[in-house]
């Protein structure tokens, strides 16, 4: 198990590295920003250094630092991004297992063909589509952004609902369900492709626990359909699901950035858009290694976890060595 | 069955909860209006502004001036100066200045003082006097008091009392009163700078400004939205809202959708194409009116085949302006013959157009020596302008007409950030640009763009120096009768028709749309909106 951790961490600092390299290079196109004196080791090794205290430049557009900049819009794309991925587990997992508890039925057919359909759609579209209908000739719900800006909300952690409920404003109630209406729309959107995966993935797991022999006990114990599934299909399914989540959510996060750009989510994706527009090198360093970081960790942290929770893999892991 | 039980619960409990949501009309939208601007202000100090935006986001809500020009009768009228006088050598001009203005009160800083003759030579002394602490700080320097050379006009700036200042001008400039109405001759405040200096934060004066205007600033989020609140003391009347928003959204698109789900009150640029389907809809009105702008096509005269003022008539015959009209302005635009507007006092009726004609132009080319025609780039800004909705269409068209008579046109779109670099490094061949009016003195329109002057400045960019021209703008402003000055202006603009340094395309009608139930949104012919008088039915 040791073993196992320590070279996934290996794996983690040398993808990092690689990203920082990439990182060095952007920066060192920012003139008088480093002191790019030496020669390019000890430049590199300075630019680590400046990395490890958090300084990631200065934008050439605002004149703030990089840092602070990426603080106050990644909270945003994590906040859209989790909304999403609880989204999808809410509305996947129950489809799921009732597809797989009944493959091969025409209910199966229809919900395959169906996540088939929303699968293959392209975001942006999806999102113009929900954009126009639900906004702008329904008037149900706000179009674009993510709080009303009349609503004096100051962030505290970023994330728009937390700071809406514990706000001081005496408007914070209506602002939190502003927040909530403001974030519904994109959050379908992105949910949207998430959801899919998660009915695919647990229509094959439930069906495959479905094929086993105790199942069939269970049932012969006399046991009632729903309680099979509590106790024995749910059980034995979900936990195979965690690494596919994990690997789902560095897709989501990609997605955020499409999604953000046509909601005008005031998110990294659209912060970082913006800063190729204007060329901004030291932003585009700052925000590529920030979000590239975040999905390698979360990545390794999925895989850990993983090993941690299913002994299943824990064997096999253990077969290699 | 915990999922399950989780499920049957939320799901009717947070449709309950939008219901709710849905009921409320609330309060703080009733006292609040928020703005669709198209761009983020450069800075919130106008004195240091060059764009549009900025002036919008910050002139006539921050600041005050000593005087500024009525939208409706054009005549001056009094600002921060309750009254002035002019001496009869026209080389004087003194400022009576108004009691009691009180400056913004912020968490940054807090007057003890109203505002007086101090703050005046503050404000010009900064631009004016290189050995002023702040001179340095703004980063781009004062484009435009340099591009009218206000520091070679002015001779001196005097206090006389408290409440009483004096200007000296070199010589008699008729243009000088207008240039001190216009939008960037904002006063900021003494004590302020001071403070700043004891802080050493001094780059702060154009970030967290301090003004006498009717909001003052709270907050500013980059690219996102600036927030306003209302200035309670004011020396005029208060402002009816209690927070003014800029919500900045480039694309219009997006400006119409929030127009239409109401999440902002008024649309800054309506795109042309989109006028139509406003109207249909009963809760948004569209107003329209006359701007002093002009879009034009405008080449680097120093570099080869631009600087042969034959290639640039040729060009000319290829510019189609029925088509750009229809097709890029959608009709809210009408042709242009000179830079100057129709509405202007000193536009020239008697300009001659040059007919759209490919065959001609061919042969000109031919006769300047470029038989096979040539390659050549056009610059154009991808974001709507208020003199241009779509730039990157319009020179796609002129791209076309080019095509066919043997010139091969490469477009490169640019930010304006990244176009105003290239244009001051002198990389291009040409660029589609324009300009509004900053105040009602034609010479405002010359000036800056295309005086030999304005080439070091670094605001004319088609680096063309004539020195009749520049003898003529000069003489103009020094001159004092309507009549004279009239015919000055008349021949300075045959000289730009002839010389063609830039091929003036089009007038843009100014539009806004907004909420119907919104009224007193004020807007004038040179850009800039006023939110003063705004108030909700």
């Amino acid at each position: 198990m040791f073993f196992y951790i320590i070279r996934r961490i290996n794996l983690l600092v040398i993808t990092i590295t690689a990203l920082t390299i990439i990182g060095f290079y952007l920066r060192s196109r920012v003139t008088g920003d480093l002191t790019l004196d030496g020669n390019i080791f000890s430049n590199y090794f300075n630019y680590l250094l400046a990395l490890t205290q958090g300084d990631l430049g200065i934008t050439s557009s605002t004149g703030q630092p990089v840092l602070d900049e990426i603080l106050t819009v990644f909270p945003a794309t994590l906040e859209l991004c989790f909304s999403a991925f609880i989204l999808s587990i809410v509305v996947g997992v129950p489809i799921g297992t009732i597809a797989g508890m009944q493959r091969g039925s025409s209910l199966d057919s229809t919900i395959m063909g169906i996540s088939l359909f929303i699968f293959s759609v392209p975001v942006f579209w999806l999102a113009s589509l929900v954009m126009m209908y639900f906004a702008l000739n329904w008037d149900w719900l706000p179009v674009t952004g993510r709080l009303n800006l009349l609503y004096d909300i100051q962030p505290v952690t970023g994330f728009v609902l937390i700071d809406t409920l514990i706000s001081d404003n005496p408007h914070s109630r209506e602002a939190f369900y502003d927040a909530l209406k403001h974030l519904l729309l994109p959050t379908v959107v992105l949910a949207a492709v998430p959801t899919t995966e998660v009915i695919r993935q647990m229509r094959n797991h439930v069906s495959d626990v479905m094929k086993q022999k105790y199942i069939k006990a269970a049932a012969s114990k006399g046991l009632s359909k729903t309680e099979i599934i509590m106790r024995h299909v749910l059980r034995n399914a979900i936990p195979n699901m965690i690494p596919h989540l994990g690997l789902q959510f560095s897709t989501v996060l990609t997605t955020a950035m499409v999604t953000e750009a046509v909601f005008s989510w005031p998110g990294i994706g659209r912060w970082l858009i913006n800063s190729i527009y204007q060329q901004d090198h030291a932003a585009i360093q700052g925000g590529m290694l920030t979000v590239a970081i975040f999905v390698v960790t979360a990545n390794v942290l999925t895989e850990i976890l993983t090993v941690i929770i299913h002994p299943i893999r824990r064997k096999e892991l253990y077969a290699q060595h | 069955m915990h999922i399950l039980n989780l499920i049957k619960y939320i799901l009717p409990l947070s449709f309950l909860l939008m219901l709710t949501a849905c009921g409320e009309q609330t309060q703080i939208k009733q006292n609040g209006l928020s703005y669709c601007t198209e761009g983020s202000p450069t800075s919130f100090n106008p004195q240091t502004a060059t764009s549009n935006v900025t002036l919008d986001a910050t002139t006539s809500q921050l600041y005050d001036r000593l005087l500024f020009i009525d939208p409706n009768t054009q005549q001056f009228k009094a600002g921060l100066a309750i009254d002035w006088e002019i001496s009869a050598d026209r080389l004087s001009y003194r400022f009576f200045l108004r009691k009691n203005v009180n400056f913004h009160q912020t968490s940054y800083f807090t007057p003890t003082r109203t505002f007086n003759a101090d703050d005046v030579i503050f404000s010009f002394s900064r631009i004016l006097d290189k050995n002023n602490p702040y001179h340095a700080v703004s980063e781009h320097g004062y484009p435009f008091f340099e591009g009218i050379e206000l520091d070679q006009q002015i001779q001196s700036l005097v206090k006389i009392d408290d409440y009483t200042i004096e200007f000296k001008l070199a010589l008699p400039d008729s243009s000088f009163i207008a240039n001190l109405a216009s939008d960037f001759s904002v006063i900021l405040s003494a004590e302020y700078g001071d403070n700043l200096i004891v802080s050493n934060s001094q780059s702060n004066i154009d970030n967290l400004p301090i003004g006498t205007g009717p909001f003052k600033f709270k907050e500013y989020r980059t690219d996102n939205f600036i927030r306003y609140q209302k200035h309670p003391d004011y020396w005029g009347d208060n402002a009816k809202i209690e927070q003014l928003i800029f919500d900045i959204t480039p694309n219009s698109s997006s400006r119409l959708a929030k127009l239409l789900t109401q999440e902002c009150d008024v649309m800054a640029y309506p795109a042309a194409s989109q006028v139509a389907m406003i109207s249909e809809h009963d809760r948004v009105k569209i107003s329209v009116e006359t701007g002093l702008n002009v879009a034009y096509w405008a080449f680097n005269t120093d570099k080869a085949p631009f600087n042969n003022p034959k290639i640039r008539r040729a060009l000319a015959h290829t510019i189609n302006q029925e088509t750009l009209l229809q097709a890029v302005y959608y009709n809210t635009g009408v042709n242009a013959k000179s830079i100057l507007p129709p509405v202007s006092w000193a536009y020239n009726p008697y300009l001659k157009s040059y007919k759209y004609n490919l065959a001609y132009a061919r042969q000109l080319i031919t006769e300047a020596g470029y038989p096979n025609g040539f390659k050549m780039n056009i610059m154009a800004l991808k974001s709507s302008q208020v003199y241009n909705p779509d730039a990157v269409k319009m020179a796609e068209l002129i791209q076309s007409e080019l095509a066919q008579i043997g010139i091969e046109a490469k477009i490169i779109k640019y930010e304006w950030q990244i176009m105003e670099k290239k244009l001051q490094q002198g990389e291009y061949d040409s660029y589609l640009l324009g300009w509004v009016a900053d105040n009602n003195d034609p010479d405002n329109f010359f000036r800056f763009q295309l005086s030999c002057n304005a080439i070091n400045t670094g605001s004319n960019y088609t680096r063309w120096c004539n020195s009749e021209f520049d003898d003529l703008i000069n003489q103009a402003v020094t001159e004092t009768e309507y009549i004279e000055r009239v015919t000055l202006y008349y021949r300075a603009q045959e000289i730009i028709q002839q010389e063609l340094p830039l091929i003036p395309l089009a007038h843009s009608l100014r539009l806004h749309a907004y909420t119907s139930g919104l009224e007193g949104v004020e807007t004038t012919a040179f850009g800039g909106i006023n939110f003063i008088n705004t108030v909700r039915q």
